[in-house]
């Protein structure tokens, strides 16, 4: 299917892990849960995830991330190199196992085939997006003790997730989203990181997400002629839709996620602001190249608040749609618009 | 001349004291439990890291959630707002939105921890100084979100007396100051901005006839070597972890007879150092003619896992054999 409605609504990726889902975790933790039971819980609620996604209306959903419990410490775990020493907090009383390069970094085997196979299995929609955590992002929340230069441990991760990638592909990913939230951190590092980037998705010919939060999009956008994605998808609604004025100063014809609801709050948004976001992006892009997403993950809200901000970006997006059928713009494409 | 070894900033919050945390904040644990449970944490950060040899300790911060949050814990008309990242770091901290006048607020829960921390050295029997951390006002101002003032200069000047106020209550309680201002070496920062900071900065540490040390993280910058060190303290302080042979050149120039903090043990890295290569630039600072010489952790120890603190400070004990 490369056909999609115009204004496809998607996700960034995690959503809120049901409070079941929590206790099986914490009770295998505790050897009173098996393997098996657990890989069981994770699949049932993985199917609970994509019912609220399809309740919602969202055309292109995702895993919800139920198997990650952190976004680099899960691929860490899964290729060669890596070693952890223990938690590190991120903010208030939140941790994550920050882990450390100790040696070349290695492909060991597939991370997401099982994940995503079983997705694609129990979605609604032909397709759905597969969130994977970019070399960059990697990198930059890791330590590394091994690699004589940042840049040259991002090369070599970029390697790797581009045979992931390549895996995916080929078991019939429609839509990849490299997510690289700290691309822009390093203002002079931003213009290779890039370049990681795109290495990564190297000979990728599907569609293709960068997904960027909580950051100076400036610093990204500057390099944006080289950006060899289809999409950036991007948090706004946090900072009042303010970084669109942006994409009038840089030249960028990409398409864009546009990130309509605030995952940092539990407050629920209006249909309406959502619709008059939309309105608002589509001054500077043309229907076809915009996508609806959240800001980022809502894996930090309540289960309830996650499904109805959910509810209300699909509300919202059709509100506009309703409005683009009176022009006779119903329909855009899955189809990648950048040759990689 | 001898080397001394010095913690600077907080210690990471354990996370079976993170739960303890969030369970007070939901109002599960009684204020009297929490406290409890703070001073137990504080007991545990210095007994552990007593065994290095350490001349130096902090209060550790832990019941704050940064060092910018016990700052807002000593202020009036400041409200916390979202998560902001703290400087280059996978590390966010509140916002501190200043709604009016700063003015000092009684600071209990900091002088608290401070007791705490001073009857924990005291009861082990050890020589070493607590210092007390606060974040200077460069920082403090450049990391919060001003609603009442329209001018950094009387942000900084209204800021360093609310401090000053507590420091000088709280007297008794510390025998040194550490004053963080990982601002200072930032890109971007205008002269303008410097000549203000230097006006302001007396205003802090006016009456208080303690130790201090002025201590800068993250970034480097020769061009601002001279204004740092012509503020007065004690000891000058920099963060030696990223291309540190051609930093400690600049440091070495800027800091002949004077007392040196040396941010060697990388904060941002699980690497441990290497005992030789921590003595080369211990002699470094001596042979420039440093006055006295502080090794110590580069920047907060929040960033790396509490392990292998413990690892870098064991290799750092070397210094002192």
């Amino acid at each position: 299917m490369s056909e999609l409605p115009i204004l496809p609504t998607t996700v960034i990726g995690s959503y809120p892990r049901p409070k079941w889902l929590r206790e099986a975790i914490r009770l295998h933790k505790a050897g009173k849960v098996s393997d098996e039971e657990l890989t069981e819980a994770f699949d049932d609620a993985v199917v609970a995830v994509m019912r609220d996604q399809q309740v919602a209306g969202v055309d292109i959903p995702s895993d919800g991330e139920m198997r990650r419990d952190e976004m680099v410490e899960y691929f860490a775990e899964k290729l060669g190199g890596f070693r952890f020493y223990g938690p590190v907090r991120v903010w208030g009383t939140a941790y994550y196992r920050k882990p450390s390069v100790v040696g070349r970094v290695e492909y060991l085997g597939p991370m997401l085939l099982h994940e995503f196979k079983f997705t694609q299995h129990v979605s609604y929609s032909p397709v759905v997006k597969v969130p994977i955590t970019g070399p960059y992002t990697i990198a930059e929340w890791s330590f590394n003790e091994y690699y004589k230069t940042k840049r040259d441990l991002v090369f070599d991760l970029a390697k790797v997730i581009n045979q992931e990638l390549k895996t995916l592909v080929e078991a019939g990913a429609k839509f990849i989203q490299v997510d690289e939230p700290a691309l822009p951190t390093h203002e002079d590092e931003v213009e290779w990181a890039i370049d990681a980037v795109n290495e990564a998705v190297k000979g990728i010919k599907v569609k293709v997400a960068v997904h960027i939060c909580y950051g100076d999009y400036s610093r990204v956008l500057r390099y944006a002629d080289r950006l060899k994605v289809d999409q950036l998808a991007l948090e706004f609604a946090n900072r009042n839709f303010e970084p669109l004025k942006l994409f009038k100063e840089y030249k960028y014809d990409l398409e864009l996620g546009f990130g309509v609801v605030d995952v940092h709050t539990n407050k629920v948004e209006e249909p309406q602001t959502v619709a008059k976001a939309i309105r608002k992006a589509l001054e500077i892009f043309p229907p076809e190249r915009l996508f609806i997403n959240p800001d980022c993950g809502l894996k930090l809200r309540p289960r309830r608040v996650a499904f109805e901000k959910l509810k209300v970006m699909v509300e919202g997006t059709r509100m506009v749609r309703e409005e683009l059928k009176k022009k006779g713009i119903t329909t855009t494409s899955l189809k990648p618009i950048i040759n990689r | 001349m001898s080397v001394s070894l010095a913690v600077t900033g907080p210690y990471p919050r354990r996370p079976n004291f993170a739960k303890v945390v969030s369970r007070f904040l939901g109002k599960k644990v009684s204020k009297q439990d929490y406290d409890r449970a703070v001073a137990k944490e504080i007991e545990y950060y210095i007994t552990t890291m007593k065994d290095y040899g350490l001349d130096y300790f902090t209060a550790g911060l832990m019941r704050f959630d940064d060092p910018v949050d016990a700052m807002v814990s000593l202020l009036k008309n400041v409200e916390k707002n979202g998560l902001v990242r703290f400087y280059d770091n996978n590390f966010y901290y509140r916002v501190p939105v200043i709604k009016g006048k700063l003015e000092p607020s009684e600071g209990e829960d900091y002088a608290k921890d401070l007791e705490t921390a001073r009857n924990v050295i005291k009861d082990l029997k050890l020589k070493a100084k607590l210092k007390l951390t606060v974040v200077g006002p460069l920082s403090f101002a450049l990391l919060s979100e001003d609603k009442h003032y329209s001018d950094l200069k009387a942000l900084m000047s209204d800021y360093a007396s609310a401090i000053n106020s507590f420091m000088k209550a709280e007297k008794n309680l510390y025998d040194a100051v550490e004053v963080i201002e990982p601002s200072f070496f930032q890109k971007g920062l205008a002269t303008k901005v410097v000549e203000a900071y230097k006006e302001v900065y007396p205003t802090l540490l006016e009456g208080i006839n303690k130790e201090v040390h002025l201590i800068s993280y993250f970034n480097l910058r020769a061009d601002r070597l001279e204004d740092f060190t012509s503020l007065k303290a004690d000891y000058y302080g920099f963060d030696l972890t990223e291309d540190r042979k051609k930093l400690a050149a600049f440091v070495y120039r800027a800091v002949k007879g004077k007392g040196v903090y040396l941010g060697l043990l990388d904060s941002r890295n699980t690497k441990v150092e290497k005992l030789t290569s921590l003595r080369r630039f211990v002699e470094g600072a001596r042979g420039v003619g440093a006055k006295e010489v502080i090794v110590g952790n580069s920047s907060l120890l929040d960033l790396i896992p509490e392990v292998i603190i413990h690892r870098k400070f064991k290799v750092a004990s070397g210094l002192k054999g």
